[in-house]
């Protein structure tokens, strides 16, 4: 069975946001859905990565990937990613870090967004999902070393 | 029998009548229980020492995030015309914390919140570096905020704006 791919896990969490945004009764959700919908898209768009390592540049095939490389970095996997998005995709970061700030805070409003927060942060990760062109199912292009049989 | 038991020089001789023909040499400088005790004493030492040295960058990397929180604050009231209704900072480590700026519902949705994040995200690249780490959050007040569930994500510090 195949891995699914990042887009592929964007797609899920693009249906269910679809549907919980719908009737536009239950925004947290809206919010939370729809940022998870966006994390995975921003990770199929960011990787494959040419990142720098001391003098050396390689192409870091996915996110846990680069985790594992930057584990020395203080930062979490979220916020590590926030960054990334931010470098490479900056016409998306402010309402990729909307999107995050809003679903790890709706505890603190007691998850009393009104209906307009729904509709931001659907709109939000439908401008996500334009940015990232996600093409569903497709094979990531990855590089794979070639082994000579010469 | 335990043999550390043992009192009488009698009775040791008996129990280790093998370590008769061993003597520890008797010799200038330090005898081994002299330079095992030196060095427990300059682990302790160091011990000390690292925690003052941790303990004076913690204070520095605190007194920077806070400086830095507070510019921030400021210059959300100058560049965008938006007086944060609160701010509070977490600590997540000896080089790591992150602010928790709160706006009102009117600002947080105005036209100017994609500026906001856009300006605060620039700011956190310029300041992050491999020994000082900052991040924000910044979230709308919609009513009651729960006071609780802040604290207990450890925003522990809370802004007191002089102004």
């Amino acid at each position: 069975m195949p891995i699914p791919r990042e887009f592929d896990f964007a797609n899920y969490d693009v249906e269910v946001a679809k549907l919980v945004h719908g009737e536009n009764k239950y925004p947290a959700w809206t919010i939370i859905v729809s940022f998870y919908a966006s994390l995975h898209l921003v990770r199929g768009k960011l990787f494959p990565l040419k990142d720098v390592q001391g003098s050396a540049s390689i192409l870091v095939a996915s996110f846990d990937h680069y985790c594992n490389l930057h584990q020395a970095d203080s930062k979490s996997k979220h916020q590590k990613l926030i960054m990334l998005v931010a470098i490479h995709l900056p016409n998306i970061s402010s309402k990729y870090k909307w999107l995050f700030d809003n679903s790890v805070t709706a505890r603190y409003n007691n998850y009393n967004f009104d209906p307009s927060y729904g509709d931001t942060a659907y709109k939000y990760m439908e401008a996500i999902r334009t940015e990232c062109n996600p093409v569903i199912g497709s094979p990531a292009p990855v590089a794979t070393p070639s082994i000579s049989t010469a | 029998m335990n043999p550390l038991a043992v009192q009488s020089p009698e009775e040791s001789v008996r129990l280790y009548s093998f370590f008769t023909n061993w003597r520890t040499p008797v010799r200038e400088g330090y005898s081994h229980d002299q330079l095992i005790d030196a060095y427990l004493t300059g682990m302790e030492h160091a011990k000390t020492e690292e925690k003052r040295l941790l303990g004076g960058i913690f204070q520095n990397n605190l007194e920077h995030a806070m400086k830095f929180s507070e510019e921030k604050f400021q210059a959300l009231m100058k560049i965008f015309d938006v007086t944060p209704v609160g701010m509070r900072m977490s600590v997540i480590g000896i080089s790591s914390f992150e602010t928790l700026l709160i706006l009102s519902r009117d600002n947080y949705q105005s036209s100017k919140i994609e500026s906001i994040y856009g300006y605060l995200l620039d700011e956190m690249r310029k300041v992050n570096n491999e020994q000082f780490n900052w991040t924000f959050i910044l979230m709308p007040s919609l009513g009651d905020l729960n006071e609780e569930a802040i604290s207990l994500d450890g925003y522990s510090l809370m802004y007191a704006n002089p102004a």
